[in-house]
This record gives C-alpha cells, sequence and structure tokens, in this order.
C-alpha cells in the first residue's frame, strides 16, 4: 500500500497545498479512490476491514472523550448511531481468513462492546441507529470503559 | 475544518456488478461510470460478484453517508448476463415499517440515481434481488 503514496509524489504534492482547501481534499479523494483500487485488485478487503475497525475505534474513542467533557447530547445520538454499525463491523471481522490471535482478541472484544449496545432499551426496540436516539449514561459509562481499555491495549500491544 | 471540508463535498457512490461465473474487467466497468460523475467527486465504489443460481437471491449492502453532503449513486450492470433489481431502502430489511426510496428502472446498464437530501439520512440499505438463472444456459450462451 505504500506504493499509493510514492507514487506521484502525493506526499510531496500534500506539503506543497497543505494551505489550500480544495487541492488537500483532491488528494484526499485521490489516495481514497487508489486504496479502494488496491483493495479491490488485491482482494485484500479483510485488510481493508481491520483498518476500517481500527478507525472505527479510534473515532469511537474521540467521541465518547469528548461526550465525557461535554454532555452534548447531540454528540450522544450520534454515538449511537455510529455504535450500531458495529454488528456489521463484527461480522466482517468474524470472517477475516486466517487464525491471526490479536484479530480473534479484538473481534471477541467488539462482540462483548456490542452487547453493551444491544442491551439497549432503544436497541431493543428496534433503534438500530436509524431513530434520533442517544446513549443512556449507563450504556455510556460502560462503552468508555469497554473502548478506552481496547484501544489502551492495542496501543500498547498487550492483547 | 475536516467537518467544513466534507460538508462542502459532492459524493458519488458507484456500485458495479459482475457476474462470478464470466470473465469481467471491473476498471473498465469503473471508468465508464466516471463520465457520468461529474460536477460530484469520488467517494467510493464496491464491486458485487453475483453467482447466479436455481434459487433467487437477496443480498443487502449497507452504505453509512454524510448527514449535510449531496450524493450520487451509479450503478453498472453491464457485465451481468440477467437482469438485477436493485431497490434503495430506509433501513435494514429486518425492520419492520422501512420505507422503499428507489428502485431502478430494469434492462439499463448504467443506473445513476441522485436521492433528494430529504429523502436519506445517516445510512441508506442497497438491496439487489437476484433473480433465479439456469447455469448450463448462461454458460452456452457466454460462448
Amino acid at each position: 500500500m505504500g506504493t499509493i503514496f510514492n507514487s506521484n509524489s502525493i506526499l510531496e504534492r500534500f506539503e506543497k497545498n497543505i494551505d489550500n482547501k480544495d487541492s488537500v481534499l483532491f488528494l484526499v479523494l485521490e489516495v481514497e479512490e487508489q486504496t479502494d483500487m488496491y483493495v479491490e485488485r488485491t482482494n485484500e478487503e479483510h485488510t481493508a476491514m481491520a483498518i476500517f475497525t481500527g478507525a472505527w475505534l479510534k473515532e469511537m474513542y474521540l467521541g465518547l472523550l469528548s461526550y465525557a467533557d461535554s454532555k452534548n447530547e447531540e454528540l450522544a445520538r450520534r454515538l449511537f448511531e455510529q455504535a450500531c454499525l458495529l454488528d456489521n463491523i463484527v461480522a466482517g471481522m468474524q470472517i477475516h481468513p486466517g487464525d491471526d490471535p490479536i484479530i480473534k482478541s479484538v473481534t471477541a472484544k467488539l462482540e462483548a462492546i456490542f452487547k453493551t449496545i444491544t442491551n439497549t432499551e432503544a436497541y431493543q426496540k428496534g433503534d438500530f441507529g436509524l431513530v434520533e436516539n442517544a446513549i443512556p449514561s449507563q450504556a455510556m459509562t460502560t462503552l468508555t470503559k469497554q473502548i478506552g481499555t481496547l484501544r489502551s491495549n492495542i496501543t500498547q500491544n498487550k492483547l | 475544518m475536516w467537518r467544513k471540508l466534507w460538508l462542502s463535498v459532492f459524493v458519488v457512490g458507484a456500485a458495479l456488478f459482475i457476474s462470478a461465473d464470466m470473465p469481467c474487467d471491473w476498471e473498465d466497468l469503473k471508468k465508464q461510470c466516471q463520465n457520468e460523475l461529474k460536477p460530484y467527486k469520488y467517494y467510493a465504489f464496491k464491486v458485487s460478484k453475483v453467482n447466479f443460481g436455481a434459487e433467487s437471491q437477496f443480498k443487502e449492502i449497507q452504505i453509512p453517508l454524510f448527514r449535510d453532503s449531496e450524493y450520487r449513486f451509479i450503478f453498472n450492470t453491464s457485465a451481468l448476463p440477467e437482469d438485477v433489481k436493485i431497490q434503495i431502502w430506509n433501513a435494514p430489511a429486518r425492520f419492520e415499517g422501512r420505507k422503499l426510496i428507489y428502485e431502478a428502472e430494469q434492462g439499463k446498464d448504467i443506473i445513476i440515481y441522485d436521492p433528494p437530501k430529504t429523502r436519506i439520512n445517516n445510512r441508506i440499505y442497497i438491496n439487489y434481488v437476484i433473480p433465479a438463472s439456469n447455469k448450463t444456459e448462461l454458460g452456452e450462451s457466454s460462448l
């Protein structure tokens, strides 16, 4: 995947245009398209799935930290919406080829995190992140702890 | 800054279909869609491989969306030997009372759909209804 960044001097173009919002946007979209093409050509969808899982975890971690500071209800609704994507993420990770113990460990922890969501009243009443519900405060506390722990385990290589 | 940047983006999703039984150049299919993209910018594409069989089939794909962006969806079905019904719903099939947002006209190779902003929320669900098909006959017709 490194070839994507080395080709056409993308990093150089990025540096030159860092102050130009439109140019940066074009470059981001170009990298995204080349990455998508690379994944499709090399049948690396499972790798893309693992990358997406990492991105989801990081975004949820930052969102939950922000909520802890602001108690912003709009943010709580968006977090519920994003948390409901976890069923697909777990399904994708479960079919990851091979027996990588780290993938298996992360998947098991994500399943436990998703239980926190499925245990909420909103989810059980049929809201899969499509209705404007916020994460209840008790579930928010549990999620913050679970996601914080998983993120720390990954970043500190303790899986 | 990123939030504002994304809000100003027009994005497009392209779905390319290939039959798993027949050789197909998906990169060429994608290029064909690029002509239909303007004035939108590339966002994502997805190649869906279809295995025709004796039983009809159903596939569901969930597409997360940015709330305040405008989208164009382009479907290229030209590599398929049979028509596949393409529907866009506001919720997954398991969700009672979901609403059909769009159903593509059949018989066209390239289908373009620009959903009104009021009709989509934070995600949509694309359903592919794949008809039953005799594999042997398809194999013969492709020779």
